[in-house]
């Protein structure tokens, strides 16, 4: 939600390697990242910062996993979560990247509301809006891109507790009325 | 040359639930009910008490003309029973798929004597039934395991 | 769910998941599946599915280029071949607005494809209005498979302004359309509703026409009038050319406990015999009262009347009682309770007369009261009952050369029965005594008379089995011998008159039973033993029968006297032999016979022979062979089979309700012939055409009146497959008449299910 953006950022990690050449630290070893209700974790994880203080950081995951992001969505009970195999965070766009084997989830509270897998998925958190590219590195077979969307708010609300959907009885004419020749 | 008298068939199961009310399931759970230790719960029993459940979703009594002389006078009839059944375990297990058997007389017929072959087709019925009945004694104890 | 092991051995498990209705109160809780190549949009706002889009929710999928979803809304735009498959019908067109719950939307030139019947088409447009109801326009509709022929167009299609298809009514309205069949308008019609399925709707059933040697030519609408769920009534007017307009019609009610039909119809100033004709028949079942104390009380009524004694010649097939001549008016009033069951009939008959072959009218019940008292558990095995019984018997004295009378009898019964599966023994005694009152003397004087008759009987047989092989099979043969005693000692009866009594037919069910008379007006004096042995072969793993051998006969030790009026007293020591065979030894074929064979004359008596040749769907011969000595002899055909097997086309094997796939003709009959009158007595020979889109019919029908005439009728149809019928009712003649008739187009077989056509 939009409060991170000033909250402040603690990285823990197995090791820190400070590169002054692309002013940007590196972060190895059970990368763990929170920052308000962002949560990101991986096994390696370059921050840097710009000019105007606008930190970017590119987390890749060991091989053969993907790395794991958590945040909270602005003025709702929602979480967004997602993994990839690298994950791109740029402050600036408030924009996160999946890149290859790409899986976004959003929860409605505790329940899986939405969910999408591709190859490249890119989601603008301060408008809500995310594209989802399909391509070989898509976790799905033949590289499409597959989202599964949750029934409406107002439909799924349980209004009242839903009775076993038993089929409602028909009154049918049974065939003996015919009548089988006498 | 072989031959001793019949044996009660061993069935395989010891406990049977007939599923309807009709004519040939009520004769036939008279005669299951004469075989030792075999437990034929009533009509309203439940099925999970029951081993096996016998269905019988159809059973029609047909009475047809087959025979007619020149000026419209009925001379031959011919009486059927026609019967469907299937036996299933509570679980759903299907034993004996849905088969039909028919039994079929016929019955010579003049107007002026209908009163008498009216009691003639209850005689050649009540036959007929316990053919099916021998018939489905038989198939139940063919039942080789559950 | 139940369990069949499939050819692998691995055991197949029926799931209940696969629902094929999805009930409403789960229709908005399921989620939308979303497939592209690129996804695009706002979480619960819209989604933008671009390349090879796909949206799939229940029962519902929609396929297009581009996808456009917006969830608030749940509306569905696509654009670019886009085809959507809803319950197996397919919708394909270039473009789409739908609203996916709620199905309301609209879809430009779509051409549809409809599971339930195969019908397709072309329209305009399609309007869903909601998920049961659409509105085609400018559309067309025939089920005529297309073939990739050059210039091929459907046999028959229908062209209309509008079709409104509505799922719940299961009904299709098409205005102003214009039915065309090999290019030729046969229905330009301003509306017609056509079934999509076989629910009962009400409406105009399609029209039934025919030429009638009798009538002239024939032409009925019937109107079917769906009243409420359990009553509905069919009215059947009838323009008859030679004889007037008739009106016939049929109500059916069906109440938790009583259930009824009443048939009747009304012909004014009928040419044929100037005067007005009238035939009804009512029946009615129904249980009065049912409780564990008062037990069960039951009524059914079984009246049926006409207005003259030609009623059966003039109007044929129509009579709802099987023996035309013969029209019993019947009610029965019954109780049951415990071992107790009484009942009170009226039973009236009309018998049809007719001056060349006159019938001596059967007695009246009027009234017939009946209890029965049956202790079939009694202590020491024994079975015992007791019933009572009076009748007043009336009929045409000047016919029947009897005085009217009122009968009572008494008959007690008892037994002990011993039965073990290998061997049954049943000594019985039992005692009738009957008194009668006369209306008039008798030739004696007498006006009143009385008769008890004792008879024992012991009833015993054996059931040997053993394994056997025949023809290469295992079988199982059975030897059951049986013996029958029983001495009944003489009562003469020369003198009584007789009501309700008659010669039974000698056959294994008679045979065995102590009185070779039905009914009760004569008890045979018989000291006689019957020995009989049946043999049956049986299948041992499914205990099928698959065939049987019997032969009887009855050794007499004294004359039996007591006869029916006119039949001299019966003096052989042997009786005739009575032979018995059915065989099914292999599905196909079955054979049925039983002979009646006397030695003395060396002649059968009465003989049956029945056999069917059924080695598949829409093939079937059977034939029989019925005689009764000096006084009748019949020989009945009847036949289904495919014409085209003569030049080798055997068609392919759709299973039953389904024909044989395209172009195939039908022949199909059944003639019955009466050699005694030497002439073809019942005679229904009929032509089917399946061109798999339509079915054409023609059937030609005799029905001999009197030895000399016979009414001939040329009924014909054409049943647009999956629209309607057009023709005469010429179904029913055919299923009647034709044992195990099968149809080409069986509405109950079961319907294609929407996982048949999944995408």
């Amino acid at each position: 939600e939009k409060a991170d953006r000033d909250k402040p950022m603690n990285i823990e990690s197995d090791a820190l390697r400070y590169d002054d050449l692309r002013q940007a630290s590196v972060f190895t070893g059970r990368v763990v990242l929170t920052k308000g209700t962002i949560l990101i974790r991986g096994a390696r994880l370059d921050v840097r910062q710009d000019p105007e203080g606008y930190q970017y950081g590119v987390v890749t995951a060991a091989p053969g996993q993907r790395a794991f992001y958590r945040q909270k969505r602005e003025g709702l009970d929602e979480f967004i979560e997602g993994e990839g195999e690298v994950i791109e965070y740029d402050g600036k766009a408030d924009r996160v990247k999946f890149i290859r084997r790409a899986e976004m989830r959003r929860y409605r509270g505790a329940t899986l509301a939405d969910e999408m897998a591709g190859s490249l998925i890119t989601y603008e958190n301060t408008t809500d809006v995310f594209t989802v590219d399909g391509g070989p590195a898509s976790p799905t077979p033949g590289g499409r891109v597959r989202a599964v969307l949750a029934p409406r708010e107002s439909a799924s609300a349980p209004a009242a507790p839903r009775t076993p959907a038993t089929p409602p009885a028909q009154l049918r004419s049974s065939p003996g009325l015919r009548g089988e020749a006498q | 040359c072989g031959f001793e008298l019949r044996r009660a068939p061993d069935f395989a199961f010891k406990s049977i639930l007939i599923t309807s009310g009709s004519a040939v399931s009520t004769d036939l759970r008279r005669n299951l009910s004469s075989v030792p230790e075999m437990q034929v719960l009533p009509l309203s029993g439940r099925p999970d008490q029951a081993q096996v459940i016998l269905d019988v979703p159809e059973e029609r009594r047909e009475r047809v003309v087959v025979g007619v002389n020149a000026s419209g006078q009925v001379r031959e009839l011919q009486l059927r029973i026609r019967m469907k059944f299937k036996l299933r375990t509570p679980q759903g297990k299907e034993l004996i798929p849905e088969t039909e058997l028919l039994q079929q007389r016929d019955i010579s017929f003049n107007e002026t004597a209908v009163l008498a072959k009216e009691a003639e087709e209850g005689l050649l019925y009540r036959d007929m039934q316990n053919d099916l009945v021998q018939q489905l004694m038989r198939r139940l104890g063919a039942i080789k395991s559950l | 769910q139940s369990e069949s092991v499939d050819a692998a051995g691995v055991p197949l498990r029926r799931t209940p998941l696969l629902r094929e209705q999805l009930p409403a109160a789960q229709k908005d809780q399921l989620p939308t599946f979303v497939q592209g190549d690129r996804v695009t949009g706002r979480t619960d706002f819209e989604t933008i599915v671009e390349g090879g889009a796909e949206l799939r929710r229940g029962d519902t999928v929609i396929k297009a280029d581009r996808l456009e979803y917006y969830q608030p809304d749940d509306l569905a735009k696509a654009r670019g071949n886009v085809r959507i498959n809803r319950q197996g019908n397919v919708y394909r067109g270039p473009q789409l607005e739908l609203k996916v719950d709620a199905f309301e939307g609209f879809f430009n030139q779509p051409s549809y494809e409809f599971l339930r019947n195969g019908a397709y088409g072309q329209a305009d447009r399609v309007d869903f209005i909601d998920d049961k109801r659409s509105v085609v326009r400018n559309a067309t509709y025939t089920t005529c498979r297309p073939q990739d022929l050059p210039g091929w167009t459907p046999d028959w299609i229908m062209r209309a302004a509008s079709i409104r298809l509505d799922d719940e009514e299961d009904t299709g309205t098409a205005t102003n359309a214009v039915l065309t069949f090999f290019s030729m308008p046969v229905l330009p019609i301003p509306q017609i509703t056509f079934p999509l399925s076989d629910r009962r709707k009400s409406g105009f059933l399609p029209p039934t026409f025919g030429i009638d040697s009798v009538s002239g030519f024939e032409y009925r609408q019937p109107y079917y009038w769906n009243i409420a769920p359990n009553r509905d009534a069919t009215l059947l007017p009838r323009v008859l050319s030679k004889r007037g307009v008739e009106l016939g019609g049929e109500f059916r009610y069906l109440e938790p406990s009583y259930n009824g039909q009443l048939q009747a119809n009304v012909l004014p100033g009928d040419k044929l015999r100037d005067r007005l004709r009238w035939g009804y028949s009512y029946r009615h079942d129904g249980v009065l009262q049912e409780t564990l104390s008062a037990g069960r009380t039951a009524l059914s009524l079984n009246l049926n009347r006409v207005s003259d004694d030609d009623y059966w010649r003039d109007f044929t097939r129509s009579s709802a009682s099987l023996t035309q001549r013969l029209l019993p008016s019947d009610g029965i009033l019954a109780w049951a309770r415990g071992y107790w069951y009484a009942s009170a009939r009226a039973l009236q008959w009309q018998t049809l007369q007719d001056v060349t072959a006159p019938i001596t009218p059967p007695y009246d019940r009027m009234p017939q009261l009946y209890t029965r008292y049956a202790r079939p558990d009694l202590d020491h095995g024994l079975v015992a009952s007791l019933e009572a019984d009076t009748t007043r018997f009336n009929s045409v004295r000047e016919l029947t050369l009897q005085p009217n009378a009122q009968r009572s009898f008494l008959l007690g019964r008892i037994e002990r029965p011993w039965q073990a599966p290998g061997w049954f023994i049943t000594p019985r005694f039992q005692v009738h005594s009957a008194t009668y009152s006369f209306d008039a003397p008798l030739a004696n004087g007498e006006t009143a008379a009385a008769r008890t008759v004792p008879t024992f009987s012991l009833d015993s047989g054996l059931v040997f089995e053993r394994p056997a092989a025949f023809f290469g099979r295992a079988v199982v043969q059975t030897l059951e011998p049986r013996a029958f005693y029983v001495y009944t000692p003489f009562r003469d009866q020369s003198q009584l008159p007789n009501y309700d009594s008659a010669a039974n037919d000698f056959n294994f069910a008679t045979i065995y039973t102590e009185n070779p008379f039905g009914g009760y007006d004569r008890i045979a004096d018989n000291n006689l033993l019957t020995l009989g042995v049946t043999s049956r072969l049986i299948e041992p793993d499914t205990g099928a029968e698959l065939a049987r051998f019997g032969f009887a006969q009855r050794l007499r030790f004294q004359d039996q006297l007591v006869t029916l009026p006119g039949v001299a007293p019966v003096t052989e020591r042997v009786s005739d032999l009575l032979l018995g065979a059915s065989l099914n030894w292999i599905p196909k074929w079955s054979l049925d016979s039983t002979l009646q064979y006397n030695p003395n004359l060396g002649r059968s008596e009465r003989t049956t022979i029945g056999g069917r040749y059924n080695p598949s769907n829409y093939r079937l011969v059977s034939a029989a062979y019925r005689l009764q000595r000096d006084f009748s002899e019949q020989v009945d055909v009847g036949w289904q089979w495919p014409i085209n097997d003569l030049w080798g086309d055997r068609g392919q094997d759709l299973g039953p309700g389904r024909g044989q796939g395209p172009n195939r003709w039908y022949s199909v009959g059944r003639l019955n012939w009466s050699l005694k009158d030497r002439r073809l007595v019942d005679a229904v020979v009929g032509l089917e055409y399946d061109a798999c889109c339509w079915i054409g019919r023609v059937v030609l029908e005799r029905l001999s009146s009197t030895v000399t005439t016979a009414a001939t009728r040329i009924l014909f149809q054409i049943e647009f497959v999956g629209f309607s019928r057009l023709g005469s009712s010429v179904v029913t003649p055919l299923r009647q008449n034709i044992p195990r008739y099968q149809l080409l187009r069986d509405p109950n077989v079961l319907q294609p299910s929407r996982f048949s056509n999944y995408d």
